[in-house]
Order: structure tokens, then C-alpha cells, then sequence
């Protein structure tokens, strides 16, 4: 009897349960919307459009709707990207005054899964920066709304934009634009660099080059290393500097044309690229994987004489670097020269483009972002160059000594099209650490970091179909 | 109210009530833990890509990617070994320090509170802490090693030493609360046995082992059960320990929980990281009935 009572009375709450759970989930309101945000496309229904309040008796404002609007801008955590980005918005407000962006960072490591968890909530940022290394994904699952044309024509973006942001253009259309690009070039140690008996005015122009004078800095007492000539850091950029330069430095072309192939060991350039790289650690020792925390840390530390960076460090190198130290450009290999390029780029979320007054809003501050006086501000502020293929002209970046080296690179500068950032990553620092602590064979590492980046893509375009 | 008619005796009215009071408690359960549960299990049969609207039909493809994909057997394995060491690690250690306790005539209280501390401690802090302890060439332990003139050990940094390093901090943090589950368990003891043994003239080993020993058996038990679960489900301490939470090198240390979440929340398989858990949980089911049927073998005098 009491068996029965209960398993009856815990079923009516399992039931009661589920059918709660079954039932759509209300729309979480934000406090201070004066327009319907995101109605769910099936529920079309959702009351009278609130009608954009008071008639515009008044001068009509000079941008957008009449009634104020809020949209949400997201961005990573990297602090002097948020104050500058702080202080462009109070600018922009200036001009827009019906408009208000709400600034909103995360750490970089939980960016992706802070917007992941947004989604199913309906909320989220209107305006959104993202790695455009992440935008395959982000494009694909339909969270960015395609830029519209009559705002951003394609032949415009074109015509002003460095070659680099076309990553972003899929099937004709752009889904974001950037305000800054990077590119990579070597950070050294000038104390380092003159107390090795090395010719300051003098940097490597080869990759080689590099390798012998990351031998002459390396420093080993008593069979422990104490100063890393160059520190290889796959985790950090050097993954890039394979991938992007090193390949074509040897003669090889690291994807195909459709991004559909990864041709890292296609060709015997790609087998002595990663050769060079290994060697640094596992033959000519110039870098220990546990030297320093990684790359950048060891390098503040003066552990390390060099290290591959970006553009994008010369802030904190400035802020926290005790040493003298300097910039050159990358160096070229046997066959070319080439550079990795990235950016970060601000795309509109089609939550944005289902409200008129959001998307107009959301336009007006993209162009905001992306014109040639905000570059002008961000590259002296962050260090990132400038996208506009005009702006970059400017002397005071040409004759920069720091930036310079940057932008002498910059026209054979590549960005990976990466359908996962983080497991192509993987792959090859896995690959590398097979080498240096299990003493794997460096081509059948490769081949299997090949081989596990080629099942990404070829699941990702399986996927596509 | 018809709970409260005639046609139920006195008892079942209390029983009744008991269940509505039960109920509260059921309530709590299935909205936090059985539904998500069951949401899990049904979310592995999609490809759930979490910023997709679309999220087709998958039937067992998930499962068999899963079967097929060598870094899951990998922290399979990695798992398997984080429970096959730190579990017999803590139980002999923490009865260890826990029968010197007892024997301790002062400063007991001071003591439990000592090696209760680390349990107490954020995971985050302490795994942090043991990885500056394990830093190759400036960490204290390998000062210390080279003190003694041993060579430099890389620890976290190599794929045949994170392991280890790993549970050894573990073991270190969980240690405080075995000690204080077998110190209770041993204080249950009647001290008769203890006297009857001594008048017979048996030496202390042969008390421990013939009397401590099987009377602690429900206390191992419930050590075993909770240790291997907790040791199942590891992950704070190898995504603070293993560079850039990656659960490296070589995925040596990665467990299955880790790469749970970052198939989850790094690459946003939705649907292939449940995939993941439904097998941790039949992991942990089919586990925890094989511990409690071998090892619930009760000892009467």
C-alpha cells in the first residue's frame, strides 16, 4: 500500500515536472527595453509592436530612430582594448546621442563559452568581437547576421580594407570587419643580444640566421639551462609561425585554395619547415619546453633572448619589460618570406538584425569602429596596425621604430582559415612535444598532426553539405 | 482532504505525511539532478552545436565518433589510473596518520583541525601552489632535489611524471578528510574488544588486523565508494594543473570530465560531450554496484 501511494505520488511529480520542463521557456526581459528584443522567429505573435513612443515633435534626431536604443557590445578581457574602448564609446555617444552601448568584457578563456551560454538564453551582445579564426563557427550556426550591403558594400570593403579581412567574406557576403590587424615579428633582448658579442644593427635576415645567433645567446650552467637563446613556444604563436611562415619559408603552401586540404607535409618544405623547428629544441638547444612559464613570461624573465610575438604585445612589452629591448622583423627561409596575420573583428548577431532599430544602431557603431579615426587612436593605444590600407600609410606609423618592423611584413602576411583554433593548435603541439620529450620521429609527428587537422576539416565540410 | 479520510489507519496517515515531507526533498532532486540527467541523455543523441539552431538527429553517431576517437580512451585510461592510485593512496595513508591520532594523548583536536585545513582549501589555490612546487629548475622540490644532489625532475611537464604529480596532490588534499571518516569509524569501536584481546595476550598487529581492521570495514567501504567517485570525476586540479588547462603534455593527464568540458565548452559539441558523460555516469553506476556488493560483507562477533 504505501509502496504504491508513493510511487504514484513521486510519478504525478515526474509528470508535473516534465511537463513544466516541456513548456517554452519565457524570453528573459532585459530591464530598460523600450523594443521587443529577439521574438522567437516561430512565435511571431508577440503583441502590438510597442510603436517607437513620442512622436518625433522635436528636431528629429540626426541618426537612427527617434526613441533611444541600447545595444550590448562584447568584447574579451584585454585591458587596454576595454579603457580605449571605453572611451570610444563615450565619443560615439557624443555623436549618437539616441544610441547607448553597453560595454561588456570576459576573459579571454571563457569568451566563447560565455557566448555559448547566451545563446540558449536569448540574450547576448548585439555587437560582438570575435577571433576571426572563430568565425567559420560562429558563421555556420547562424549567430552573425551578414553585414548589410547598402551599409558596407563589398567593393568599398575591398577597395579600402587590407587583403587580410577577406577571411571573413563567406559566399560573397562580409559577416565582420576589424578596426586592427597583427602580424608577427621577433621581440630580442638587447642586452642579451650585445652581451652574445651580436651586432645590434645587424638583425637575421634568415631564418638560419635566427637559429645561429639563438645559439650564441643560449645560456647553460652546470647542465641546466638558464637563458633560452630563443624560446619555441607552440602554445603561444610559434604553432602560427610553423603553420603560416615556416611552411612557406621552405617552399610549401600550408592549405589549399578551397580550405579543404592541409598540405603541411605535401611537399618536402613543409618536412624541413617543422625540421628547423624541432631542432631548435630537440638538436641545436636553444629553447627547454620548461623554461618559463611559456614564451612571453620567460622572455620578461630574461630566460629568453627572442621570442615570435605580435604586434598586439608591444604594450605590455613596454609596460613590463626592465630590460632594453627591440623588434625586427620576421626573417625570411630558404624560398620566401611570409608572416602569419590575424585580427579580431566585430561582427553584427542576427539577434541584433531582427530589430531595425538594433541593427541601424548596431550598424552606425560598426562603422564607428572601423573608421579611419578610431585606427588612427587604436594602433598608438594597443599596438594593433590598422586595417585601412590608407591609414597604414601614415608616417607616424611608417616611421615608428617599433611598428615598422610590422608593417614591412605586413603585404605577405597570411591568416589561417581554421575551422577549431584550438585543436589545430593541439595538433601541433602535441606533434612538437612528441618530438622533444618522447623523442618521436619528427615526420611521422607531423604526418599524424596532418593527419588529425585534415579529419577537423574533413568532418567540418562533411558537416557543410 | 482525502489524505486525511477515514478509511486510512493511524500509521498510514504518518506514512502519508512522511512522503510529503519526502517529497520536498524528491522535488529538489529531480529538478536538479534527474532531469538535467535525462536531458544529458537525450541531448547525446543530437549534434548539439550550441550556437546552431540546427540540431538534426544524430541516433548512436555520437557514441560511435566517441568509441572511435583514441584522446577519449586516452582519459579513459588517464582516469582509470587517477582511481587506481589515489584511492589506496588515501585509504592506507589516511588510516595511517588517523591510528597515530588516536594514539595521541594531546593536542589531538589541534592536530585534526591541521590536516583538515587542505580540505578545506579552494582546489584552484592549492593546485596552483603544487604547481609552483613541481616548477622545473625554480620550484622547491627540485631545489630540494638538487640540495641532495639528485637530477632535476620535469614533473608536470613530462607525459611519464604529470600523472603522478598530479594525484600526489590529490591524495595530499583529500587526506584531511579520510582522517577524520577513520578516526570516527575507530573511535565506534567498542574498547571491550580491544581489552579481550590484550587479556588473551595478541600482539598489536594481530589486533589491528583481526579486530581495527574488520570492524573499520563499513567506514572503507564508504571511503572507497566516495574516493573512487570523487577520483572518477577529477578535474579541477588537472585544469589548474596541466599548461593552459589543456590537460597535457601528450594529454597524459587529461581525464574524462576534462575533456568532457572541452568538447563541450571549447569546441561546442554539445551533443558528443554528453555523449561523454552518459558513459561516465554507466562508468560510475556499473562501479560503485561492484564496490557496494563486494565489498558490504558484514563481520559479526
Amino acid at each position: 500500500m504505501k509502496r504504491v501511494l508513493f510511487v504514484f505520488v513521486a510519478a504525478l511529480a515526474l509528470v508535473a515536472l516534465m511537463t513544466a520542463c516541456a513548456a517554452p521557456t519565457p524570453e528573459p526581459t532585459k530591464p530598460p527595453a523600450p523594443a521587443p528584443t529577439q521574438p522567437p522567429a516561430a512565435a511571431p505573435t508577440k503583441a502590438p509592436e510597442p510603436t517607437k513612443a513620442p512622436e518625433p515633435t522635436q528636431a528629429p534626431a540626426p541618426t537612427v530612430a527617434a526613441a533611444p536604443v541600447e545595444i550590448e557590445y562584447w568584447q574579451y578581457f584585454f585591458e587596454t582594448k576595454k579603457n580605449l574602448v571605453d572611451q570610444l564609446i563615450v565619443e560615439f555617444q557624443k555623436q549618437n546621442p539616441n544610441i547607448k552601448v553597453v560595454h561588456t568584457t570576459f576573459p579571454y578563456e571563457q569568451y566563447n563559452e560565455k557566448v555559448a551560454a547566451s545563446v540558449p538564453a536569448g540574450r547576448g551582445p548585439d555587437v560582438i568581437n570575435l577571433f576571426y579564426g572563430w568565425l567559420p563557427l560562429y558563421i555556420d550556426s547562424g549567430y552573425l547576421a551578414p553585414l548589410p550591403e547598402k551599409d558596407f558594400p563589398v567593393a568599398t570593403i575591398e577597395k579600402d580594407f587590407i587583403p587580410m579581412v577577406q577571411i571573413a567574406k563567406v559566399d560573397g557576403k562580409y559577416y565582420a570587419l576589424p578596426t586592427a590587424v597583427r602580424n608577427l615579428a621577433i621581440f630580442y633582448n638587447k642586452d642579451l643580444w650585445t652581451k652574445a658579442g651580436l651586432d645590434a644593427t645587424k638583425p637575421p635576415k634568415t631564418f638560419d640566421e635566427l637559429a645561429e645567433a639563438a645559439k650564441k645567446m643560449t645560456k647553460v650552467e652546470g647542465g641546466k639551462m638558464m637563458v633560452a637563446g630563443w624560446r619555441v613556444d607552440l602554445s603561444n604563436q610559434d604553432h602560427n609561425l610553423y603553420r603560416e611562415i615556416l611552411t612557406r619559408a621552405y617552399g610549401g603552401i600550408p592549405q589549399s585554395d578551397d580550405h579543404k586540404k592541409i598540405q603541411w607535409n605535401a611537399t618536402p618544405g613543409g618536412y624541413e619547415a617543422w625540421q628547423f623547428l624541432v631542432d631548435l629544441t630537440a638538436k641545436h638547444k636553444v629553447s627547454e619546453p620548461t623554461i618559463g612559464q611559456d614564451g612571453p613570461t620567460a622572455w620578461l624573465a630574461q630566460q629568453a633572448g627572442m621570442m615570435v610575438s605580435g604586434s598586439f604585445y608591444l604594450g605590455t612589452a613596454k609596460s613590463k619589460a626592465t630590460f632594453n629591448w627591440g623588434v625586427f622583423p620576421m626573417p625570411a627561409g630558404p624560398k620566401a618570406q611570409a608572416n602569419f596575420g590575424s585580427f579580431w573583428t566585430h561582427g553584427i548577431t542576427s539577434k541584433a538584425a531582427k530589430d531595425p532599430a538594433k541593427l541601424a544602431a548596431s550598424v552606425k557603431f560598426l562603422q564607428f569602429l572601423t573608421s579611419a579615426d578610431v585606427m588612427k587612436k587604436w594602433t598608438p593605444a594597443i599596438g594593433e596596425l590598422p586595417a585601412r590600407a590608407e591609414v597604414l600609410k601614415d608616417p607616424m606609423f611608417v616611421n615608428d621604430p617599433l611598428l615598422a618592423p610590422f608593417l614591412q611584413t605586413l603585404p605577405v602576411s597570411y591568416a589561417s582559415y581554421f575551422v577549431d583554433e584550438t585543436a589545430d593548435r593541439k595538433a601541433l603541439m602535441d606533434a612538437y612535444d612528441a618530438v622533444v620529450l618522447k623523442n618521436a620521429d619528427p615526420k611521422k609527428s607531423l604526418d599524424e598532426a596532418v593527419a588529425k587537422v585534415q579529419k577537423l576539416f574533413d568532418d567540418y565540410w562533411a558537416k557543410k553539405k | 482532504m482525502a489524505l486525511q479520510s477515514r478509511g486510512l489507519s493511524l500509521g498510514q496517515r504518518r506514512a502519508v505525511w512522511a512522503y510529503i515531507f519526502l517529497l520536498v526533498p524528491l522535488a529538489f532532486f529531480i529538478t536538479i539532478r534527474f532531469a538535467p540527467t535525462l536531458f544529458a541523455m537525450s541531448v547525446s543523441l543530437f549534434r548539439w552545436d550550441i550556437l546552431s539552431p540546427n540540431k538534426p538527429w544524430m541516433g548512436l553517431k555520437n557514441y560511435e565518433a566517441l568509441f572511435a576517437d583514441p584522446v577519449f580512451w586516452q582519459s579513459l585510461t588517464n582516469t582509470l589510473l587517477y582511481v587506481a592510485l589515489s584511492v589506496p593512496l588515501q585509504l592506507v595513508i589516511g588510516l595511517f596518520f588517523a591510528l597515530l591520532l588516536q594514539a595521541a594523548a594531546h593536542w589531538r583536536g589541534f592536530f585534526r583541525a591541521l590536516y583538515f585545513i587542505p580540505f578545506v582549501t579552494s582546489t584552484v589555490a592549492i593546485s596552483w601552489v603544487w604547481r609552483w612546487i613541481y616548477q622545473p629548475s625554480f620550484g622547491p622540490l627540485n631545489k630540494l632535489l638538487a640540495l641532495i644532489g639528485l637530477p632535476e625532475q620535469k614533473f608536470l611537464a613530462s607525459p611519464d611524471q604529470a600523472l603522478a604529480s598530479i594525484v600526489v596532490a590529490i591524495v595530499w588534499q583529500a587526506l584531511g578528510f579520510y582522517v577524520i571518516i577513520f578516526l570516527a569509524g575507530l573511535e565506534a569501536i567498542p574498547t571491550d574488544f580491544y581489552e579481550a584481546a590484550k587479556i588473551d595476550g595478541a600482539r598489536s598487529w594481530e589486533i589491528f588486523r583481526h579486530i581495527t581492521l574488520p570492524l573499520l570495514n563499513p567506514t572503507i567501504v564508504f571511503l572507497t565508494v566516495i574516493g573512487t567517485i570523487n577520483a572518477i570525476q577529477v578535474f579541477t586540479q588537472v585544469l589548474n594543473m596541466s599548461f593552459q588547462g589543456m590537460g597535457g603534455p601528450l594529454d597524459s593527464t587529461k581525464s574524462l570530465v576534462l575533456f568532457i568540458y572541452q568538447q563541450g565548452f571549447k569546441s561546442f559539441k554539445m551533443g558528443y560531450a554528453s555523449a561523454g558523460t552518459v558513459v561516465l555516469f554507466a562508468i560510475i553506476l556499473v562501479i560503485t554496484i561492484i564496490q557496494l556488493r563486494v565489498t558490504t560483507r558484514r563481520v559479526e562477533y
